[in-house]
């Protein structure tokens, strides 16, 4: 967060006039106190005031906003709920946010086929509610679904704690309809399958708004599982239950969710909730099995044993719907619980290979107690989606450094592991300094030419997801304004 | 036929004199028998993206192959062309069973790779011939029945190393089994024919190997009684696989049960209780067991030249597609019905459509030209299948058939900017130029 008063950016007034005309003047903001609303997303610690806030309740409005902020050569950034971690709907150089919240219409619910059409603003927990009668559900469940859009977790291609067995956004997205960064509409993929081609819905999803706005969304629906067993294991130290994830996925079983937290938010969940979690244990695992009831019994004595083999303390499984639901709401309001216990925190999403969980999270906390600050897990354990969470006060500049210090060797530690930088929350603008230690300038060079297919002019979202050609200084925790927009147009060969 | 000889001098140099064919000592590719004017086969990535840089100069189209099993798809590979082999590329690069995560080169042989991770109770459970290369696969993102149990290669990929159109070798995706750092340009290469890149390296999510593998085959005295029963079951049960064909005379489907001891015992008393249910004249029994590794559908043709019909008859087809309508699955019996007899009104005869529960209305056919037809104007016959609403794309046809038109169908809108990613790429145009959709 910025303490620093800013003036809001101006947008030239012909834009003005051609956004008010495009979606009505109620639905331009372009007032200070308005603006500022929107100057950050769920990671608060980059911020920028947008150009304009402009809420859309349709294609034809969409197609209408991008062009006029294309024929002005103005920047824009597609935003859906704003819970994302990477400040990817942070509107860099004055960008026009395109609030999508609005267009929140489930257009078709094909039960019978099990795929849906929905606009890019539902609300993830939404889709799922309106075909549970039926038995099936969306399978992507972000810890924030109750408030995230369909839309940012195809710009993110998110992931959940179901997403392990069943697969993230990207495996349940079948086709898009997108408003390119010169106002084109195309449709990629769609309901039938196999049209020849390339996956350019593949391409898209996880494009982080850069490729340009997705405004219709086609995906598929889950059946519900017959059964479902969820098991609470309790280890000394997060060591014994990093080596029991290992365990489990060595024996090649992978449940529907594996989930661990440390000591550090089970006591902060405990203080909040009270939720009865074991406040002395190291670590917990929340390990969830499904499938047809007759083989959950053998999976879950499996799993157990996986456990007892890393020295669990207490393994057992919740006796009802009741206490199920009471352990995942510990889960999912983890960062709600950490939040109360510091003034800031950074959340880190670095992935790395499963066997080295261990290794990587005793890296963690020792770089924690280096930095003389307190580091919290809760994560995706399953997967390898590590979230170490480093607590710190933002008041304090000296504290705010050594977070950052700290912050850049628990990276350097997810790299060296063979790790990637993010499992599911994004580059946006917070992660791009670190690209260049997983990618080369090859590599990076052959995302820009695909992200200049689509966009030439670097007018959706610019300053997000991948490095601009020119490396820039990133001073202290505020990344520069972002210069792409300034390149020439690529010359098609 | 001949290639600039500076060029192949160039190729000659980087790869090895020895690894270079020309003229009339090249062989054949693919069932249609394509005969490049010359074949190279690099030991390294390193070679492949020389090689593609020696020809900027040149721009002669490169044709990146593998097993060479599924050659004849796409539009007609160029005459004048340096065919690429990636044979000498069939390296494990990296195999740590404990994350279920393996790095092979792409000319590995899918046999090969199968074994490997066999070894270790792993596998990548796909239904693909032995001999077609992992790059192969890639390019031509084929699936088979286990999509129903285990999704497809898609689903499966994490990261790719490729030689891009301006030679230059590029990585994206990673290692780890969830990945959002960088744009997801594997997934570009995924069904792109080698138009954007030659794949040099490719990383895939393990699955276990299941406990128990059976293979059930269903008999019904009628398509749309067996059709009904088949949905339901695959909807209702997880089977790793359900197929069947049409017209299917007499109705066979097949169900692959792949689960622990409890879930199969389960599964496999329902199904004898739901054909029970069914009454006369329909009937399940387990097929002989071939191993996990077998070719999962009984039926399906192994290869595009062959098919076997449910009376057990093998037939040469001179027509395969791949079709899907924007229908719904449960209207599919029907639309069936509707095409066969379609077709036969035009002098083709349909020998079977083969298709997956819980069907999403996609189907790949066969067809036969009848005994003294015409030869037919294929790009009629195809315009006609598409104006009933179906995508339909031509996956073999007989070298007699002529080749007039694109085995893709018109362009769609989404092609331009497709058009606009192989300039991104392949600046030049040197990868299978021609070959994939819109004749880019
Ligand atoms: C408490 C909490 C828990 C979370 N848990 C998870 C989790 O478990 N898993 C996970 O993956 N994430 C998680 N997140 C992160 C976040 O919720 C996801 O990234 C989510 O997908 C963002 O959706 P949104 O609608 O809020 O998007 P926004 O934050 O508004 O936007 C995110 C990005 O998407 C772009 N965008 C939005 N809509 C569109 C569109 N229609 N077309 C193109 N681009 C678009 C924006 O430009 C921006 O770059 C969590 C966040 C919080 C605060
Ligand atoms: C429509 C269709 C139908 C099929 N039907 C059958 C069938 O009936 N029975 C059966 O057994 N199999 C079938 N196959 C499966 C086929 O065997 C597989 O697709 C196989 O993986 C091809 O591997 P290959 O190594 O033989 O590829 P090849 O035939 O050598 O090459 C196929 C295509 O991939 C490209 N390519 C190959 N390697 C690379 C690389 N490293 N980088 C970039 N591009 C590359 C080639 O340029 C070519 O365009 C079918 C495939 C398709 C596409």
């Amino acid at each position: 967060m910025d303490h620093e008063p800013q003036q809001p950016p101006m947008i030239p007034a012909v834009l003005r006039a051609e956004l008010m005309a495009a979606v009505g003047p109620g639905n331009v903001k372009v007032a200070a106190e308005e603006l500022h609303v929107y100057e950050c997303d769920g990671l608060t610690i980059d911020t920028a005031v947008p150009g304009a806030v402009v809420f859309v309740h349709s294609t034809e409005q969409v197609v209408k906003v991008v062009k006029a902020c294309a024929a002005a050569q103005q920047p824009f950034v597609a935003r859906g709920a704003g819970t994302g971690l990477s400040g990817g709907a942070v509107a860099l150089n004055n960008a026009v946010v395109i609030e999508l919240a609005r267009m929140n219409r489930i257009l078709e619910l094909d039960l019978e086929n099990r795929v849906a059409l929905v606009e890019p603003g539902v609300v993830n927990l939404r889709l799922s509610e309106a075909c549970r009668s039926e038995g099936l559900h969306y399978a992507p469940d972000p810890s924030s679904q109750g408030s995230c859009t369909i839309g940012g977790n195809v710009a993110e291609n998110s992931g959940g704690p179901h997403t392990l067995k069943l697969g993230v956004t990207v495996n349940h997205v079948l086709g898009l309809e997108v408003v390119l960064p010169d106002g084109r509409v195309v449709n990629l993929g769609g309901p039938l399958p196999g049209l020849p081609g390339y996956d350019l819905t593949g391409l898209f999803v996880g494009s982080e708004g850069t490729f340009g706005i997705a405004t219709k969304v086609w995906v598929k629906l889950t059946p519900n599982p017959e059964a479902v067993k969820t098991l609470l294991a309790v280890f000394p130290s997060i060591d014994a239950a990093s080596r029991a994830v290992s365990a489990i996925i060595a024996r090649g079983i992978v449940p529907a969710a594996l989930e661990l937290i440390d000591q550090q938010v089970i006591r902060a969940v405990e203080e909040w909730l009270h939720l009865g979690f074991p406040t002395e244990a190291g670590a917990v695992l929340l390990i969830e099995l499904d499938g047809l009831r007759d083989g959950l019994d053998l999976l879950a004595g499996r799993v157990m044993d996986a456990c007892r083999s890393s020295d669990c303390l207490d393994v057992r499984a919740a006796k009802d719907d009741a206490e199920r639901l009471l352990l995942w709401k510990a889960r999912k309001q983890a960062f709600g619980a950490v939040g109360r216990l510091s003034p800031s925190y950074y959340v880190q999403d670095g992935v790395i290979p499963r066997s080295k969980l261990p290794e990587v999270l005793a890296k963690i906390q020792a770089a924690g107690r280096k930095h003389g600050l307190t580091t919290a897990n809760v994560f995706h354990a399953g997967d390898g989606n590590l979230h170490p969470l480093i607590l710190f006060d933002e008041r304090k500049p000296e504290e705010v450094e050594r977070a950052l210090k700290c912050n850049d060797e628990v990276l350097a530690a997810v790299v060296e592991a063979g790790g990637m930088l993010s499992g599911e929350h994004g580059i946006g603008m917070e992660k791009l300094k670190f690209m260049p230690q997983v990618f080369s300038e090859d590599d990076l060079e052959g995302m820009r030419r695909v992200r200049e297919a689509f966009d030439p002019n670097y007018l959706a979202n610019p300053g997000k997801a991948i490095p601009a050609r020119r490396c820039w200084e990133v001073k202290g925790h505020k990344p520069p304004e972002a210069e792409a927009a300034a390149l020439p147009p690529m010359r098609k060969a | 036929m001949a290639l600039p000889e500076n060029f192949l001098a160039d190729v000659a140099r980087i790869c090895g004199a020895a690894h270079l064919v020309a003229g009339d000592e090249v062989r054949p590719i693919g069932g249609a028998g394509y005969r490049p004017a010359a074949s190279c086969a690099p030991g390294s990535a390193d070679e492949i993206a020389e090689i593609v840089r020696a020809d900027d100069e040149y721009a002669v189209p490169i044709l990146p192959f593998g097993g060479g099993t599924a050659f004849d798809y796409g539009e007609a590979p160029p005459a004048e062309a340096l065919a690429l082999s990636m044979r000498r590329l069939d390296k494990l690069v990296a195999y740590e069973p404990a994350d279920l995560v393996v790095t092979a080169q792409a000319g590995m042989t899918f046999g090969e790779l199968q074994a490997a991770l066999f070894e270790h109770g792993q596998w990548l459970p796909l239904d693909a011939p032995p001999e077609a290369t992992l790059g192969g696969l890639l390019a031509t993102d084929r699936s088979g029945p286990r999509r129903l149990g285990y999704g497809t290669l898609r689903d499966m990929l994490l990261g790719l190393t490729v030689v891009n159109g301006d030679g230059i070798a590029r990585k994206s995706g990673g290692r780890v089994v969830k990945n959002v750092t960088g744009y997801a340009l594997e997934k570009l290469h995924l069904g792109a024919l080698g138009t954007l890149g030659v794949i040099t390296e490719c990383t895939f999510k393990l699955r276990p190997r299941p406990e128990t593998h059976s293979v059930q085959e269903l008999e019904a005295p009628d398509f749309a009684g067996g059709f009904a029963l088949c949905r339901d079951l695959a909807k209702r049960l997880p089977f790793a696989a359900a197929s069947a064909g049409f017209p299917g005379k007499p109705f066979r489907a097949q169900f692959a049960v792949e689960a622990s001891p409890p879930d199969q015992a389960r599964v496999l008393r329902e199904l004898q209780e739901a054909v029970e249910k069914a009454g006369a004249g329909f009937a399940v029994k387990e097929l002989e067991a071939e191993g996990i590794e077998a070719d999962l559908a009984p039926a399906r043709p192994r290869r595009l030249q062959a098919v076997t019909l449910t009376d057990g008859r093998t037939v040469e087809p001179e027509l395969a597609a791949r079709l899907a309508w924007p229908a719904r699955a449960q209207d599919f019996p029907a639309q069936m019905q509707k095409l066969d007899v379609w077709a036969g009104e035009r002098g083709f005869g349909l020998l079977m459509a083969f298709f997956d529960f819980p069907t999403r209305a996609v189907a790949e056919l066969y067809f036969k030209l009848d005994d003294g037809a015409a030869a037919p104007d294929l790009g009629a016959v195809l315009d006609a299948l598409r104006s009933e609403g179906a995508a339909a794309t031509v996956v073999w046809q007989a070298p007699r058939l002529p080749r007039e038109r694109s085995a893709f169908g018109p362009p769609r809108e989404e092609w331009d900017l497709m058009r606009t990613l192989k300039l991104a790429l392949d600046p030049r145009g040197l990868l299978n130029p021609g070959r994939f959709v819109g004749g880019f």
